[in-house]
């Protein structure tokens, strides 16, 4: 699969239309990666054209050395979602479900009800930006060490051992928030 | 930075998602982009020289 990937890009770095199918393959992927962390969705399929048209402008620096284009696309994805948070466009967001709610009251150990609900959202949202994209990595899209030291350029071990960390620190200050 | 907190959003189907895709217009904009030459190195590499030439010209005589 990566051969075919690789051909793709060599293709497309003389002919941007042959990334077509490799838009196609990554666009819903790059765009859920978008929208997790927005709170408009216009503004989520605006991000995302803009991801691709960075990624085409950079295409000729891109080279395969153990970074699948997916993760490429993901850092592409991660500095363009900075730059509209920066730029005002869009809200930050953190989105959760309700089954991820319950996956860390089990981990905190604690029972699944409103209160603790609150205090969850509120210790997420008080947690520091690389924190909160390790435990959304990890915990919301559940991608591996592996991808999410290649997206937040770090070697896995140091990508597991700063996601255990985070969690540590979103498991203090949700304590912290008990007598809400 | 402030954040807001979304519980169980609704989920957007994936034909929807690729109904949005537009593969044409992102490389419209590719090659309007390619058609600004003024933003690229070349045009200031060239503007630069030519104008460190003309210092030395104008300083020579």
């Amino acid at each position: 699969m990566l051969n075919q990937e690789q051909e793709w890009i060599i293709l497309a770095k003389e002919n941007p239309k042959y990334f077509a199918p490799l838009y196609e393959k990554y666009h819903e992927q790059i765009f859920r990666y978008v929208y997790q962390r927005m709170d408009d969705k216009q503004s989520a399929y605006d991000v995302t054209s803009q991801v691709f048209l960075k990624a085409l402008k950079n295409l000729g620096r891109y080279e395969y050395r153990g970074v699948p284009l997916a993760s490429w696309l993901y850092r592409i994805a991660k500095s363009e979602l900075n730059q509209a948070f920066r730029d005002n466009k869009a809200k930050k967001t953190i989105n959760i479900d309700n089954m991820q709610v319950a996956t860390f009251m089990e981990v905190f150990e604690e029972e699944t009800n409103n209160i603790n609900k609150k205090r969850l959202f509120k210790a997420l949202s008080e947690l520091n930006d690389l924190d909160l994209q390790l435990i959304e990595l990890r915990y919301f899209e559940d991608r591996p060490y592996r991808e999410i030291g290649e997206i937040l350029s770090f070697k896995e071990n140091n990508a597991k051992v700063k996601t255990f960390r985070a969690l540590e620190k979103l498991k203090k200050s949700f304590n912290k928030n008990s007598r809400l | 930075m402030k954040r807001k907190v979304v519980c169980d959003r609704w989920k957007i189907p994936s034909e929807e998602i690729r109904k949005q895709q537009d593969f044409e217009s992102i490389l419209n904009e590719l090659k309007k982009d390619s058609n600004v030459y003024w933003k690229s190195i070349g045009f200031w590499g060239t503007v630069g020289t030519s104008a460190v030439a003309l210092f030395f010209l104008i300083s020579l005589f």
